[in-house]
């Protein structure tokens, strides 16, 4: 058989190449976005769930409290008579915060040594924004506080 | 004859070429490397060693599990029998290592080791360095105690804060949104699978690197003279090894390991800080914006892996100024710096 002219076989090997390159892309990026849908966590969309927290008169007068749930951590204040909540995660770099009474920095974090005040808003420090406000309900003498939560993957 | 009988077997069934276990060792190297300085090149890849010897000795107790991790680390160190030698042990070489890495990385900027056509050996000596830290940030994250569970905390936090991508890294590398049991799973691999394989294949490739080019000459040495690889140059490093390897003993011995409080994710404790190699990190994170420390990291980072080039650079700019030492030695000392004020307050 005769050779293909330069030309001819140039676009044949070229037609070629460009399958076997789409090919191999096909299979390495199947393969590849398996891998990350593998590694990377399946995570439920946030919705808002209302939990109790604590009796009213524990939070005492113009003092505040940090309360540990197991869907996540309120920061609870008095400022005058009105109950204020937050999330008790530093919005710098995650830790938790703690109520120390003072003039105006009230919440302080240990890890870099943000502080907030009453309001949840940053007074020294390095933390970027104010504390994640909540919703905060008073029934029956009992403090309720709307909180962003995940439901578990897998319920038992 | 037996023996001769044995080798004469063996090179017929693995038949290397002799010179390629010969060569190397009668490689001719500059005479400058005739010092205790410049015997200092292999004492990572043996604190390394040392790390896998007694790692892998770890993982016969150690429990990957939050609710198990920390009582497996305390039965390690104060139940099974000499646990607590071979945790200190592995705690110190990993200490040491960093030490190791940083001052062959000093050496080699000193020296301007990375100059053309040298550079790629120096990127990935400083991409060695980076996975030491990754070594020690993972390694501790697995003690479960509170420095442990917290130092997690905030190391993956700041992943987050790289805009756009930050969030769906953080929940990769956290097997989720909150440091979780995937998260100490994923940490565990880390350290080790997935670090040991990159260190091991980026140590391959450095020392074939460095085998290939040779020794980088030293600036303003004319002399001429050279000496083996083999017995002068090994035999020293072999030395600097051993009084490594004692001095590890020793303070092992002095100062056994301990362990702090059990991880309480309800519980910042107060006076936290992170392993002293990240102080300079986390004061520059105390000090200004997160943003602002972020960038300013990525950018430290980057300008240590692109070295030779910005040095070139400004050579270039300014020949014979040296602003690429002046600006360099600066950085080192600003982290030093850094470092001693942590230390201090």
């Amino acid at each position: 058989m005769a050779k293909d002219a330069p030309g001819r076989g140039g676009r044949r090997e070229f037609l070629a190449n460009l399958a076997l390159g789409i090919a191999g892309l096909l299979s390495v990026g199947g393969f590849a976005s398996r891998l990350f849908g593998f590694l990377y966590p399946v995570v439920p969309p946030e919705q808002l769930i209302e939990v109790p927290v604590a009796a009213r008169d524990q939070i005492p007068p113009n003092g505040g409290m940090v309360v540990n749930l197991p869907v996540g951590h309120v920061a609870l204040v008095d400022a005058g008579g009105e109950l204020r909540a937050f999330s008790a995660v530093c919005t710098h770099l995650g830790c938790i915060i703690k109520w120390q009474p003072a003039a105006r920095s009230v919440w302080f974090c240990p890890c870099h040594k943000g502080t907030y005040d009453r309001d949840g808003h940053v007074v020294s420090g390095p933390p970027p924004r104010p504390l994640q406000r909540y919703d905060v309900a008073i029934r029956e003498g009992k403090v309720y506080v709307k909180i962003p939560y995940r439901p578990p993957v897998l319920s038992a | 004859m037996r023996a001769a009988g044995f080798r004469r077997w063996l090179a017929a069934r693995v038949p290397i070429p002799p010179h390629w276990l010969t060569k190397p060792l009668k490689e001719e190297l500059p005479v400058h490397l005739k010092t205790w300085v410049w015997a200092f090149g292999g004492t990572p890849l043996l604190f390394f060693a040392i790390q896998v010897a007694t790692g892998i000795l770890l993982t016969f107790y150690y429990v990957p599990y939050p609710p198990h991790a920390y009582e497996s680390i305390r039965q390690i160190t104060f139940g099974i029998r000499f646990g607590w030698f071979i945790r200190g042990i592995h705690q110190a070489a990993s200490q040491l290592m960093f030490v190791a890495v940083l001052l062959h990385m000093i050496r080699v900027f000193a020296t301007r080791a990375y100059r053309a056509p040298r550079e790629l050996t120096w990127v990935i000596g400083v991409s060695l360095f980076l996975l030491t830290l990754g070594f020690a940030f993972t390694g501790y994250s697995l003690v479960y105690d509170q420095l442990s569970y917290w130092a997690t905390t905030v190391g993956t936090n700041m992943i987050a804060e790289v805009p756009l991508i930050g969030k769906p890294m953080l929940y990769l590398l956290r097997g989720g949104p909150d440091v979780n049991p995937n998260t100490l799973s994923r940490l565990y691999n880390f350290h080790i699978g997935v670090v040991p394989t990159l260190f091991v294949l980026l140590v391959g490739m450095h020392i074939l690197l460095i085998r290939l080019h040779g020794v980088a000459p030293l600036e303003g040495d004319a002399r001429k003279e050279t000496y083996r690889f083999f017995p002068d140059h090994a035999l020293r490093e072999i030395a600097v090894g051993l009084v490594a390897l004692l001095a590890i003993v020793v303070y092992v011995m002095l100062h056994p390991p301990g362990l702090g409080e059990r991880a309480d994710p309800n519980l910042t404790p107060p006076h936290i800080r992170p392993e002293w190699y990240f102080f300079p990190s986390y004061r520059w994170l105390k000090m200004v914006p997160l943003q602002v420390g972020l960038w300013t990291s990525v950018a430290f980072v980057t300008s240590m892996l692109l070295w030779p080039w910005i040095d070139a650079a400004l050579e270039r700019l300014a020949p014979g100024r040296r602003l690429g030492m002046l600006l360099g030695v600066a950085g080192w000392v600003f982290t030093l710096v850094l470092l001693v004020w942590e230390a201090m307050s």
